[in-house]
């Protein structure tokens, strides 16, 4: 069991003014039985007309917010505190069976069908169905899948921020062979789908340690995404393509969905004439004794 | 009407369509319904070639009128959809058309009306059943009713609006349906529509123009009103209200460059609900507002036109711009009702069809009434095989309308089909196969002939209480040709007005209580008691004040082409001098107030001048609308038209039969060309004629609101302006005293001024008299100092504060203009013209005030930039 403070500030600085920001966030960690949120709390600067919480589809807790007040800068921050108690997946019943009995038992659930097809974002063309052809063998059990995918991730590709965008798609880093964690979260994804097997995005944050004997500097840390397949007998198991492992209680989950389109942190819609905007992220996630 | 005559007609008609069954081999390939060698159904004749009972009547007028007749209502038809400004623009050219309509009605006689109706609603109810699970509890996928991959992989199906509900025992509102009868005549499903269902307008315009161009037919055949159903819908959206009082409804349209801007216009004043554009409305404090003039109203419900993945770019497609950031958060409160419901679009989708039969059972337990035509979905692999294996005899469909449209599966090439093949093997479940129907055939007026063209039928069903209520008609789309398989209008496909039979023995007026309202013939809506303030929006209000700029500036253009036209007609047979230096003024005035340069000033403007016609043919306007100079009158008429689409809501009918004359008179002139005798005066009368028609309609026949008032601001404007430019040529003269007397007579004709001028100074023109009647004359409707005052008066009911300081700078610049005296200098003659540039330059100030202060935009919308999770650290 950790304990953790998470605060993740969003800035935008226009180079005009704002007249109205629309806005909507999943940047409450979600609940569940692995993880209590607790001292939530969400601040708009400027002071926002509207704030509203609601679950959305996904389960998932998602923000709107409306700021009336003319602005140059819209701050976001949202804090928590989670309470994590989740031990990594049981080894034996991810070697029960061969992968290809799980995903026969997936057809007598049929609401598991959305995270077996194509989302916007996680497209399944040619070249990433033979990439995932090469990396899941038949006849192995989930547990091989997940760590066959974990090492091709870790060996194919590169982590090289700047190379990508948050649009880049599954075929574009078939191509670069580097990116981030999200690209590496959708092309886990849409390997399981693309052999029939449910699987789903899942953004979240995971605690980071600065090079020994130096200070870790505020908002050092990054939103994270993995990814989570479904297996009949343990439900969803996460891992992390980025960092070759198994989540653990190290990781917090913020919300889950087909792919990054269902739950980024922030989107939004600005009434301005402003012609650029600057954007910075900080994240700190801090263990709590 | 002896039998003989209908049985003639059965004879002459029905040949055609036997020989539809078997002709064979037309390119590229045959549509392999018409292989058969069967008859197809035809509506009036049975397989014998009698007339039906049904057509009887129908049968009976088309004997009586014989062809010339038909022709005749044909051209009536046509006259009376131009008069009312009915249109449609293609969706792939962007071409703005008339409406086509056919001038015989599809008849549907009552016992197969009866059997229709019981199935149509019957589908509004199990597909309103759907689509309340899929945004609820989804137990029709869990129970596996519903192959989930026919909901989870269409795009129609929109998460973001997961568990909101409407007010009301239904989620589906509006519900149509596009039904064809099969060989054996009996009516099958092609499609659902049920995103923002279009063509209830159609036909109520459909039936208005056959009801007035076949008006014995009509009232002799014992048809059912449609009328009806718009109350119905006007009752049922009100009642949507998520509170009680009178509720505020709009109708969201993507705007006056949608395909079907007309449909959506006719309709929301049938409804008698304003027409709003995703820029009109706003969301805050968790509700939905129109913006007016006057400051916000709150919207209650909103009727949509546009796609829901466009309704909200906060949440949907976030460079919409036809949408409301925060509807689907205000829907979720509960604060407003949207219908058709965001993400009813799912039900769009015949991947569900091979579904219906088995949910209709389990829902409603009963047996679906209405069969589709035979429909795969290759998410199965059965059906997929059959599919593939049969792609030269299916209409090949994706299962969302937004993917593409239908390809004929016969029309295709062997590398097309191979295509198609890779196409659906790479995401079967995005796909349908379906059997192409043989369609029944209705007599059709083709040319001068009578011919069997196949037919569709669209329904319209609209959720009232805890059913729903079906319009007693529809809209039905003819095919060009008789071997055409997908009648859509976005293909030219033309229409009919549907006249459903009442039983004989119930007199149809005894239906429902005579309304004495509207204009539609015998079929009328009766729009009721207005219980709330009309808001203006600031577009609207910028559209009226436009609107009124260019009804005037297209008036005094007119006015002045037909002054240089007298003069021009005048120096053939009597070339004096004077005339001809008075004619060159006018026409270089022509060119410097419209700014159609080069024109008759600058280089080159010798020879333009010796011989005006190509030029001046140029200022009137060419038939194509792309050629047209700015400024022209073509230009400012098309200008006009244009912004009248824009607020269609706000204006008479009457307004469309006036514009209709406006096209007319404009194709008389433009027709003329740069021939070398060009005779304009015709046309020119005939424009004039209509604009007069139009200033009436502006100032007798709407309500005097807001918009009104700034309408009236744009034609004051507009017309002070137009008066100084006048004036300033009148003041400037020419050089010989003969050629300054006519031009300064011709400036008071052009400003109609002239016959009290005549009465008022018998001493005769000058300078002075000039700037006496048309700037200082308080009680002459042309002078500035008139649209002076009623500038103030129509400001004044806006809000006339901000504008103040630039009204007083106006009246300097007035009380500013000298009088040259009675036998002026030139000098004298100069300091007036430039005292009237100045006061031209405050009218153009005053104009940007109210630009700004009134039809001030919201600034645009622009999405926020997002963030990839970018986390890459390795944990110790």
């Amino acid at each position: 069991m950790r304990r953790y403070a998470v605060q993740h500030v969003t800035t935008y600085t226009y180079d005009g003014p704002v007249t109205t920001s629309f806005g909507r966030t999943h940047l409450v960690p979600r609940p569940g039985p692995d993880q209590q949120v607790t001292n939530v709390e969400i601040l708009v600067a400027p002071e926002p007309a509207e704030l509203r919480e609601h679950t959305d589809y996904f389960g998932n807790r998602s923000t709107y917010f409306c700021v009336r007040e003319e602005h140059h800068e819209l701050q976001v921050t949202a804090r928590s505190e989670v309470r994590v108690d989740r031990s990594r997946p049981d080894a034996e019943k991810l070697a029960a069976a061969p992968w290809e009995d799980e995903r026969a038992a997936l057809d007598a659930v049929p609401t598991l069908t959305e995270y077996r097809l194509t989302s916007p974002r996680v497209a399944l063309d040619t070249d990433l169905r033979r990439y995932a052809r090469d990396v899941i063998r038949p006849g192995v059990s989930l547990e091989t899948v997940i760590e066959d995918l974990l090492t091709a991730v870790a060996r194919d590709f590169t982590y090289r921020s700047g190379v990508t965008t948050v649009d880049t798609s599954v075929a574009e880093l078939l191509d670069r062979r580097a990116g981030v964690c999200q690209h590496f979260a959708h092309l886990a994804v849409a390997c399981l789908r693309s052999v029939g097997l449910a699987a789903r995005y899942v953004s979240g944050y995971l605690e980071t340690f600065p090079p020994p004997g130096v200070p870790k500097l505020q908002g050092a840390d990054a939103s994270h995404a993995w990814a989570s397949v479904y297996s009949p007998t343990l439900g969803w198991v996460d891992f992390d393509p980025t960092n070759n492992q198994l989540v653990d209680d190290r990781y917090i989950v913020v919300a889950t969905g087909r792919d990054y389109g269902d739950v980024p942190p922030l989107k939004g819609v600005i009434m301005t004439s402003a012609a650029s905007s600057e954007l910075t992220v900080g994240v700190d996630v801090t263990p709590i004794d | 009407m002896s039998d003989t005559a209908l049985e003639d007609l059965g004879r002459q008609y029905s040949p055609t369509v036997a020989g539809l069954g078997i002709e064979l081999g037309r390119s590229p390939a045959t549509a392999p319904h018409l292989r058969s060698g069967d008859l197809r159904h035809d509506e009036m004749v049975d397989t014998r070639g009698t007339v039906r009972e049904s057509w009887r009547g129908v049968g009976t007028a088309l004997v009586r009128v014989g062809p010339a007749g038909l022709r005749d209502r044909a051209r009536t038809v046509a006259r009376l959809l131009a008069d009312d400004g009915a249109t449609y623009r293609a969706p792939t050219t962007g071409i703005e058309r008339h409406w086509s309509l056919d001038p015989l009605p599809m008849v549907v006689d009552a016992e197969q009306w009866t059997g229709l109706e019981r199935g149509l609603v019957q589908r509004a109810e199990l597909l309103d059943h759907v689509l309340t699970d899929l945004y609820g509890e989804r137990r029709l996928i869990a129970q596996g009713l519903i192959p989930p991959e026919v909901v989870y992989a269409h795009p129609g199906f929109v998460r973001q609006v997961d568990g909101v509900r409407l007010p009301s025992s239904r989620q589906l509102f509006l519900a149509s349906t596009d039904l064809a009868r099969d060989a054996a005549g009996a009516w099958r499903v092609l499609g659902d529509r049920t995103q923002a269902p279009s063509g209830a307008g159609y036909a109520m315009e459909n039936r208005g123009v056959l009801s007035r161009a076949l008006p014995g037919l009509y009232r002799g055949t014992g048809v059912h009103r449609i009328a009806p159903f718009f109350h119905t819908m006007r009752r049922a959206l009100q009642r949507l209200a998520p509170e009680h009082g009178p509720a505020r409804v709009v109708l969201l349209t993507p705007g006056a460059h949608s395909e079907t801007a007309f449909d959506q216009a006719f309709l929301s004043s049938l409804l008698g609900f304003p027409l709003v554009e995703g820029a009109d409305l706003t969301v805050r404090d968790g509700r939905v507002w129109q913006r007016s003039l006057s400051g916000l109203e709150p919207v209650d419900v909103i009727l949509r036109r546009v796609d829901s993945d466009f309704c909200d770019p906060l949440e949907l497609r976030a460079n919409s711009r036809l949408g409301v950031p925060g509807l689907i958060e205000a829907s979720r409160l509960g604060t407003v009702a949207v219908v058709n419901s965001l993400g009813s679009g799912v039900l769009e989708n015949p991947g569900l069809f091979a579904a219906l039969p088995r949910l209709c059972r389990a829902i409603l337990g009963e047996d679906l009434r209405l069969d589709s035509a035979e429909t795969f979905w290759c998410g199965q692999d059965d059906a997929r095989r059959h599919v593939l294996a049969s792609l030269d005899r299916l209409v090949i469909k994706p299962i969302s309308r937004a993917a593409g449209s239908s390809v004929l599966g016969w029309t295709l090439d062997a590398a097309a089909r191979e295509a198609l093949r890779r196409r659906i093997d790479a995401d079967p479940g995005a796909w349908v196969g379906q059997e192409a129907l043989p369609m029944s055939t209705a007599p059709t007026l083709d040319g001068d002939a009578l011919a069997p063209r196949p037919v569709t039928l669209r329904s319209f069903a609209v959720a009232d209480g805890d059913s729903y209520e079906l319009m007693r008609g529809g809209l039905t789309r003819v095919g060009r040709d008789r071997d055409s398989v997908v009648l859509s209008t976005a293909r030219g496909a033309a229409s009919k007005d549907v006249w459903v039979l009442s039983p004989a023995e119930v007199d149809p007026g005894a239906a429902g209580p005579a309304r004495l309202v509207g204009t539609n013939g015998d079929d009328r809506v009766d729009l009721g008691p207005e219980t709330l303030s009309a808001a203006v929006s600031p577009r609207v209000a910028h559209d009226l004040y436009w609107l009124g700029r260019y009804a005037e500036r297209a008036e005094s253009l007119t006015r002045l082409l037909r002054v240089v036209d007298n003069r021009w007609r005048d120096l053939h047979p009597a070339p004096e001098p004077a005339l001809a230096e008075c004619l060159v003024v006018l026409l270089q005035v022509l060119t410097t107030v419209t700014a159609t340069y080069p024109g008759f000033v600058g280089e080159g403007s010798t020879r333009r001048l010796a011989a005006p016609e190509a030029e001046l043919a140029i200022v009137i306007g060419s038939e194509d609308p792309d050629q047209d100079r700015i400024g022209s009158l073509a230009y400012d008429l098309r200008n006009l038209r244009q912004l009248a689409t824009a607020v269609r809501d706000q204006l008479s009918r009457e307004t469309w039969t006036v514009l209709a004359g406006l096209e007319r008179g404009l194709a008389a002139v433009g027709a003329v060309g740069d021939r070398r005798d060009l005779d304009v005066t015709g046309g020119l009368n005939a424009i004039m004629q209509a604009i007069l028609a139009l200033s009436g309609l502006m100032s007798e026949n709407l309500v005097h609101d807001e918009g009104w008032y700034l309408l009236d601001a744009g034609r004051r404007v507009e017309r002070a302006l137009q008066t100084v430019g006048l004036l300033r040529v009148g003041l400037t003269g020419a050089a010989n005293r003969a050629a300054d007397e006519l031009v300064t007579e011709s400036v008071l004709i052009a400003a109609d001024s002239i016959i009290t001028h005549r009465r008022r100074y018998p001493a005769g023109a000058g300078p002075g008299t000039l700037l006496d009647l048309l700037l200082r004359d308080p009680g002459n409707p042309r002078s500035v100092r008139f649209q002076r005052r009623r500038i103030d008066a129509d400001l004044s009911a806006v809000g006339i504060d901000p504008v103040a300081v630039a009204l007083a700078e106006l009246d300097a610049a007035l009380d500013r203009v000298p009088d040259p005296g009675a036998t002026p200098d030139n000098d004298a003659r100069a300091t007036a013209v430039a005292a009237l540039t100045t006061v031209e330059d405050r009218l153009l100030a005053l104009h940007e005030r109210v630009d700004a202060v009134h039809f001030a935009a919201a600034p645009p919308l622009q999405p926020l930039e997002q963030y990839a999770a970018a986390s890459g650290a390795v944990p110790a």
